[in-house]
């Protein structure tokens, strides 16, 4: 199978999972989610384990995370292949007057972090260095900064910006619905998390080679 | 397998989240799971688990730390062996045997006094699998038990110990008034193969009982399987 038919495959599937009203085609949906071992599909599957209104499904769904998780390696999948998780566009963001400097975001450690606890953790300290620096400023004012920050951190500081790339790379590895799951996210809004993504995405597609 | 840590540890999380659901058959099924593809981190969870008001829960729960645990959790299962529900207790049975530490035989060799049949058997059989010679003696008094899978496993467990063990004390026993118990010993010395036996087993073909007299058939039956006909 084509990588190209594989992620149309899934796509469709994760669809029916999230969208079938007959929870019986929902079953179905996770199962063969399962038995191609679609890694990409586990952010959905963890939601649907848990939120789904129907214990049946769940219990598939916790079947196709086993299968998974037990299934060889034979298709890597790249987080750009992401099938399903559309990003809504986001509009103008206000930022007031304030502008994120370079070493209010930089970060303690130059290593990427491994795991989601690490990186929001490093998100998490951005956040507390924030609100020191503007304790005035209510808690919307200070996620305008930071998204304000960000936005213009891969134009304005691109080394600061490879840092965070890696650390949004693991906060984001299952797309903005992955989040979702792992709310709060260092104490923050999942619609600030949207727009982080937003900017995260939209710059690491212009990476060279990716 | 999963590659990317994140997508592990979300998979990790929501099982444990779903050890917590108000539905039994969630919590079961997640337990299950974690001991297919759980690591040793999600433990404590497991442990605590142990304590859910659903008997198939425990049981999951059981077994899962059995795959997933050590030494370390051993105090746990054996305290959680005083389960009032026979499946749980066989259960944790397994998981010991799985864990197989030198400390769990006492444990073991007490659960062959289980009033649950099924526990008693299941003890049997692990004793036989790993091998722990000091049950000898209660196996022995196992192949009287009133449950013939109990008498069954006895057999068999005794048949996987090593042969200086058990040899002459099933031999004797083939002497013993108790039908069943010459005929279960027949069936442990066909499980253990050897040919220092098959006189004892040929003299049982005169036994007065049928059914010993079958198992005694059947044990030099499995003899005669193992015989070397490489040189030919």
């Amino acid at each position: 199978m084509t990588p190209e038919n594989r992620r149309i495959i899934i796509e469709t599937l994760c669809t029916l999972l999230t969208d079938a009203t007959d929870s019986t085609i929902r079953i179905r949906a996770a199962q063969s989610l399962g038995r191609l071992g679609a890694e990409v599909s586990i952010p959905l599957l963890c939601q649907i384990a848990l939120q789904d209104s129907d214990t049946a499904v769940r219990l598939a769904v916790l079947d196709a995370l086993v299968i998974i998780a037990q299934s060889p390696n034979l298709m890597p999948e790249q987080p750009k292949n992401q099938p399903v998780f559309n990003i809504n566009q986001v509009g103008n963001i206000n930022t007031g007057d304030v502008t994120i400097q370079g070493d209010q975001i930089g970060i303690q450690h130059n290593y990427a972090p491994e795991t989601s606890t690490e990186a929001t953790q490093q998100l998490a300290q951005l956040l507390t260095k924030l609100r020191t620096k503007y304790p005035t400023k209510a808690d919307a004012e200070i996620f305008d900064i930071l998204i304000n920050g960000f936005a213009t951190m891969p134009q304005n500081n691109p080394q600061n910006w490879q840092r965070w790339q890696d650390i949004f790379s693991v906060i984001f590895a299952g797309g903005i619905e992955a989040t979702k799951i792992l709310v709060p996210v260092a104490g923050i809004p999942i619609e600030v998390l949207k727009r982080l993504y937003e900017i995260y995405d939209r710059n690491r597609k212009q990476l060279p080679g990716v | 397998m999963i590659q990317n840590p994140v997508h592990q540890q979300m998979v990790l999380d929501t099982l444990c989240a779903n050890l917590q659901d108000p539905i039994p058959e969630i919590r079961a099924k997640a337990a299950q799971a974690l001991g297919q593809i759980g690591q040793p981190t999600i433990i404590p969870q497991l442990i605590t688990t142990l304590h859910d008001p659903e008997p198939i829960v425990r049981q999951n729960a059981a077994i899962a730390l059995g795959k997933l645990g050590n030494e370390t959790i051993l105090p746990d299962l054996i305290s959680a062996f005083q389960d009032p529900i026979p499946s749980v207790r066989e259960s944790i049975t397994t998981a010991l045997c799985d864990i197989g530490s030198e400390s769990i035989t006492p444990t073991l060799i007490t659960a062959l006094q289980d009033p649950s049949p099924s526990v008693r058997s299941r003890s049997a059989q692990a004793l036989g699998h790993l091998q722990r010679t000091a049950a000898v003696p209660a196996l022995l008094k196992l192949l009287a038990d009133s449950d013939a899978t109990v008498r069954q496993s006895a057999a068999i467990s005794l048949g996987n110990m090593p042969v200086e063990t058990v040899l002459s004390p099933l031999l004797e026993t083939l002497h013993q008034s108790d039908p069943i118990l010459r005929q279960t010993a027949a069936i442990a010395l066909g499980q253990l193969n050897q040919e220092t036996a098959i006189p004892a087993l040929v003299q049982l073909l005169q036994d007065p009982e049928t059914h010993v007299r079958e198992s005694a058939i059947e044990a030099l039956g499995k003899m005669g399987n193992t015989v070397d006909w490489s040189v030919a």
